[in-house]
């Protein structure tokens, strides 16, 4: 047979070869074995050499074509056994997807710290500076420079904690303090205004039961600046009462009274339950007040804290709120927790639902 | 402090201009916040008065009746237990589909048509303690009531709906007022205030007048300063009994208990006045009374049955041979109304507020009285409460007026403040007219003198507590004209530039990355007891105490966080062997410049029963993450020398860089864990927030990407069991400088090693910053390394 028909014949093997391969390993081992170094296509390469001169054009020309046949071949044949093979992927690669994930350990941030980074996250968009002042105070920023003389309920042995130390000549005892309006008076002394800040902090009271603990959170709120009016201190709560608890609730201010602001308030927000109503399903509503939930006190800075800050009340007015962190988050979540002493027991069952 | 009004009381007093609903609404936005709204009587809806025409035995028991009994549409067939029943009586007649509570106790029952003993039973006759009215007629054993004989003054017709034949249908508000507003604790002071938010227009009312009486009470006032004024009646040939109908209907709407008539007029006029008063059977005071305070030791009995001994400083009322009352708190035992008494003296007094609560507290005595007393209550309060007194004695028990002191300091003279109406605008942030300012002030009682801006404004003597300056005339103008009516507004101003709390930010990021690596964060109180410290090793005697703990279990504020999370382990590992659980707060150290110091920490622990020292490297991994992620650099450093008592002699590191501690890292000492209870391991990691913050590199340095690769080889050396891996990893890091890490990846013991020996197997890696190196380079690079190795720490590679 001459070279020529070898070249053909070369082509039909290969379209043979190349439709017995089944898999991508077989295909390429058929590419080896025509096109390789070593393969059959260089082997009749190899004979071209005894071609003769006059013979050798048309030689020439059917080795190309044997090559160009080969390689469309092979390429033909590749991309059906590629289109073959996504066919058969799902079932190839089968896994069983309802199997349970591998997991990383879970951890968990505590309810007050979601409530404090909530509610601090607001009030920073409004410009507020969070900021924490002592948990351990004197008598002087506790009570009496908030207006709350000595003879005032709180100051009593049967509701605030005292610390054990000799009073301080101008500040008086050491108290736990009960409230974090404490930082108002830290705030005043050491910033001019303008000021407005959010002190988020521990404060401590002699009470524990189930709607009780001795030791909770505050959030306490101050502006004070020139021509801040009640009209501000309303616009700030309603402000974060729409953030915290949703576009739809509403707040009030009803009348109040607190020693260190005047006027006072306690601030309402409606009722999330039975939408501010006080009915749910031809009953009272269990969860509210008449539909009002008391979020808690706010009032304006009442002259004479400022003054015992050495700021100018003749110019300055400012307003002030001091509410508790977890009593504000059970109010939003509307979870009922029937006991809040739970919160601070740290079983790790109760920690890792949150 | 919650009170109970009652509609009905109130509009003897005002005409109301608007619907109940209105009325609560508006006195909840101007300052007397209406909890509660009830219907009182509502629940009698379905019991009528019945006429009993019939009672016959029943033929199965002898204990029960067989009765018929007209309804008012009909005679129907009711079974009666009642021993008093009988033909004529008018009865309280429970319809089917009523409710009451059988014999006065338990869960109501709805009453329907049954068959009790064989006979069939429409009803049922009614006790007053089964239908709620058991205070208002106090029930007999085994008897039905017998309304005829309860309430002469009702004209009884059968049919007739119960609450209607009673007048028992009254809207209740249940009222929260203020601790400044002592004076809307009372029905006429509900009055002034729905006056004032125009809700209600006053009744005309001739006021009670005192009359003239020459004889005095012998009364002296040892302490003028407790006990400013101090007004008293006698009233001779009173006859004690039940109060009327009316009076004893008012009392239990309100939820106060009818005792008898005087006693229920003393309650009468505090909840419509609200003023306090007291009534003493006069043959039982012994001589003369005197307002003194109380001598050390003292005894008193009080009215409630309960036994006190007084300090000193206590505010009494005596008489010659013993304690009366408890100024404003409670009256004596001894000297108390009854039956038997003919002569009363009524006390009507002001006590000083602080005085009175400061008693109360310190022999936990409560009562009414106390409650308003302790709030403060103005002098001018007691002549009308006494004149009213006076005239419901006269309806009610009889009696003449025999002799009427007043005692008092100095006469009345009302608080006076001049008021800048112009301030009112800035200040609430809208502008309310002046001439509906001043309305405002006068329809609440004050008096406005003065025709511009600036005025003179006299308080009313109800109000004289809480008004003490220009601010509180802001906030009467601004709660009446409404809260609802001030616009909302954010005060965006300018900014104010102050540099973020790297501590309360570095905390808030301690806690997402705890929280991310799988530990839950716990809350502990800042508080623990000496015992806690102790068994933690912790104890010090310069700890912060706290005077007046709540209970032994809170006496000291925490030095460390360790016990506090040691517990917290205790208390878990019997349900959860294995945990992670982390705590950011402050620890509380002695006194420095004044203060104790509050300091903020951060606790890690895992626990689990592993003996191994796993968790030892599970959280000295978390740790290295940290202090990465924080630009802190390796920091752990191993001491032999200075070793934390309170952790294990051996697996402990602390952690410090740049000269800067920033705690330990280690597995609690066993023995600590056996004082908590702790079965298995617990491993911690302790730092010092500030510390950490002080060092932490929030910009960090930039290093640029290798543009050349590296080349990696691993290694096995094995060498003896107590090498570290410290020493051996800085050996072979300063042994060539083309090696840029050397990473353990394995540690193996066996006995192929020999005894003593372990392997200890490494990633290195090789690279230079300028070219892609060769295969010999790498040759000598590891030659030169595993040479060191074998030098310093006798390290055999391992084929």
């Amino acid at each position: 047979m001459d070279l020529i028909s070898e070249f053909e014949s070369l082509a039909a093997r290969a379209q043979h070869e190349l439709q017995v391969a089944a898999s991508q390993e077989a295909l390429e081992h058929v590419e080896i074995s025509l096109l390789g170094r070593k393969g059959a296509l260089a082997g009749l390469m190899e004979r071209m050499k005894e071609v003769s001169a006059a013979d050798r054009p048309a030689v020439g020309q059917a080795a190309n074509r044997a090559k160009q046949q080969i390689g469309a071949l092979l390429e033909a044949r590749r991309l059906e056994l590629r289109a073959l093979s996504r066919e058969r992927l799902a079932d190839d690669e089968w896994i069983d997807v309802t199997q349970p994930g591998v997991q990383e350990p879970r951890g968990s941030l505590h309810l007050t710290t979601q409530a404090v980074k909530e509610i601090a996250d607001i009030f920073v968009r409004l410009g507020f500076t969070r900021v924490r002042y002592p948990e351990i105070d004197f008598d002087h920023f506790a009570f009496e420079a908030l207006n709350m003389p000595p003879t005032h309920p709180a100051r009593d042995d049967w509701e605030t904690f005292f610390i054990d130390a000799s009073p301080h000549k101008t500040w008086g005892r050491l108290v736990l303090t009960p409230h974090t309006s404490n930082g108002q008076i830290h705030e005043l002394t050491k910033h001019k205004p303008p000021v407005r800040m959010v002190n988020i902090a521990k404060c401590y009271r002699r009470q524990i039961d189930v709607t009780h603990v001795p030791m909770f959170h505050q959030f306490e709120g101050l502006v004070v600046d020139h021509g801040i009016s009640v009209a501000h201190l309303k616009g700030t709560l309603d402000f974060f009462a729409r953030e915290y608890f949703g576009p739809d609730r509403r707040i009030r201010l009803r009348p109040h009274h607190f020693r260190f602001t005047e006027p006072s308030f306690e601030i309402d927000v409606s009722c999330g339950l039975c939408g501010g109503t006080g009915t749910r399903d031809d009953a009272h509503c269990r969860t509210c007040k008449q539909g009002w939930l008391e979020l808690g006190g706010a009032g304006m800075v009442h002259p004479n804290v400022l003054r015992a800050c050495g700021v100018d009340a003749k110019k300055y007015t400012g307003f002030a709120f001091g509410w508790g962190v977890e009593r504000t988050y059970m109010m939003k979540s509307g979870m009922s927790i029937p006991d809040i002493r739970e919160l601070y027991k740290n079983d790790v069952r109760f920690l890792v639902q949150f | 402090m919650n009170n109970l009004l009652s509609l009905h009381w109130l509009q003897e007093w005002v005409h109301l201009s608007v619907s109940h609903e209105e009325l609560a609404r508006r006195l909840s936005l101007s300052g007397a916040g209406v909890e509660r709204v009830h219907e009182f009587g509502a629940a009698l809806d379905k019991i009528v008065v019945g006429r009993v025409t019939a009672v016959e035995k029943h033929p199965n028991a002898d204990a029960l009746r067989v009765c018929r009994v007209d309804d008012g549409c009909g005679v129907r067939t009711v079974v009666c237990g009642g021993s008093n029943v009988r033909a004529g009586m008018f009865v309280a007649l429970a319809l089917p589909g009523s409710r009451v509570s059988w014999h006065g106790t338990g869960e109501q029952v709805e009453i329907k048509e049954t068959e009790l003993r064989g006979v069939k039973s429409a009803g049922m006759i009614c006790a007053s303690n089964e239908i709620g009215l058991g205070e208002l007629f106090p029930a007999t054993e085994r008897e039905i009531m017998d309304l005829g004989a309860l309430a002469q003054e009702v004209k009884w017709r059968a049919g007739v709906v119960l609450s209607d034949a009673l007048h028992l249908r009254d809207t209740v508000f249940d009222i929260e007022a203020t601790s400044n507003r002592p004076d809307l604790m009372s029905v006429v002071g509900v009055a002034r205030e729905a006056v004032a938010c125009s809700a209600a227009t006053f009744l005309k009312r001739t006021s009670a007048k005192l009359p003239r009486v020459k004889q005095k009470v012998s009364i002296t006032v040892r302490d003028k300063k407790l006990c400013p004024r101090y007004m008293a009646a006698r009233v001779d040939g009173v006859q004690v009994g039940t109060s009327p109908l009316w009076l004893r209907q008012r009392l239990v709407r309100v939820g106060v208990r009818p005792i008898n008539n005087i006693v229920d007029i003393t309650n009468y006029v505090r909840i419509e006045l609200g003023q306090p008063m007291h009534a003493f059977d006069a043959a039982c005071v012994r001589g003369a009374l005197t307002v003194r305070r109380s001598r050390d030791g003292e005894k008193f009995f009080a009215l409630d049955g309960t036994q006190h001994t007084l300090r000193n400083d206590m505010l009494v009322i005596a008489d010659d041979a013993q304690v009366c009352a408890l100024a404003g708190i409670m009256g004596g035992a001894a000297s108390g109304v009854t039956e038997q008494t003919t002569s009363v003296i009524f006390e009507a007094a002001t006590f000083d507020a602080i005085a009175v609560r400061k008693a109360a507290r310190a022999l936990q005595l409560f009562s009414d009285s106390q409650l308003l007393f302790e709030k403060g209550l103005s002098v001018q309060a007691p002549q009308d409460a006494l004149a009213r007194a006076l005239e419901l004695m006269r309806a009610c028990a009889g009696g003449a007026v025999t002799a009427l002191t007043d005692a008092r300091v100095s006469a009345y003279r009302a608080k006076k403040f001049a008021f800048d109406f112009s301030r009112v605008a800035s200040f609430i942030g809208v502008d309310v007219p002046a001439v509906r300012m001043k309305k405002i002030l006068s329809s609440m009682g004050f008096v406005v003198q003065g025709s511009g801006a600036r005025a003179q404004i006299t308080v009313p003597w109800w109000r004289e507590h809480d008004i003490g300056g220009s601010v509180d005339f802001i906030e009467e103008i601004a709660r009446m004209y409404g809260y609802h009516n001030i616009p909302s507004l954010v005060p965006l101003q300018q900014p104010i530039g102050r540099e973020r709390d790297a501590i309360l930010f570095g905390e808030a990021d301690l806690r997402t990355f705890f929280a991310s690596h799988g530990f839950q964060e716990a809350y502990t109180y800042s508080f623990v007891n000496e015992d806690l410290l102790t068994r933690a090793n912790l104890f010090d005697t310069s700890v912060v105490r706290i005077t007046n703990p709540l209970s032994s279990e809170f006496t000291v504020m925490r030095p460390s966080l360790l016990p506090s999370m040691l517990q917290v382990v205790a208390q878990n590992e019997p349900h959860a062997l294995t945990g992670a659980v982390f705590e950011v707060s402050h620890v509380y150290l002695p006194v420095v410049n004044d203060r104790p110091q509050e300091l903020p920490r951060v606790i890690a622990a895992r626990w689990s029963p592993d003996a191994s020292g796993a968790d030892f490297f599970a959280l000295k991994g978390t740790a290295k993450q940290l202090c990465d992620a924080w630009g802190v650099g390796d920091a752990f450093v191993r001491d032999e020398k200075k070793r934390e008592p309170h952790l294990h002699p051996s697996r402990q590191l602390a952690l410090v860089t740049r000269g800067v501690s920033l705690g330990v890292l280690g597995e609690i000492h066993p023995d600590i864990l056996e004082r908590f209870g702790i079965r298995g391991r617990v491993t911690i990691c302790y730092l010092d927030v500030a510390a950490l913050c002080a060092v932490r590199m929030c910009v960090k340095a930039y290093v640029p990407v290798p543009s050349f690769p590296s080349v990696k080889r691993d290694v096995a050396f094995v060498v003896s069991a107590r090498e570290t891996h410290g020493a051996l990893h800085h050996t072979l890091m300063h042994a060539h400088p083309l090696l840029t890490s050397a990473e353990l990846f394995d540690v193996y013991r066996g006995a192929e090693l020999g005894r003593g020996k372990k392997s200890m197997a490494f990633h290195l890696e090789f690279r230079a910053q300028d070219r892609t190196l060769t295969a010999p380079e790498v040759d000598a690079a590891f030659h030169m390394i595993v040479t060191a190795a074998g030098k310093k720490h006798g390290t055999i590679v391992r084929a």
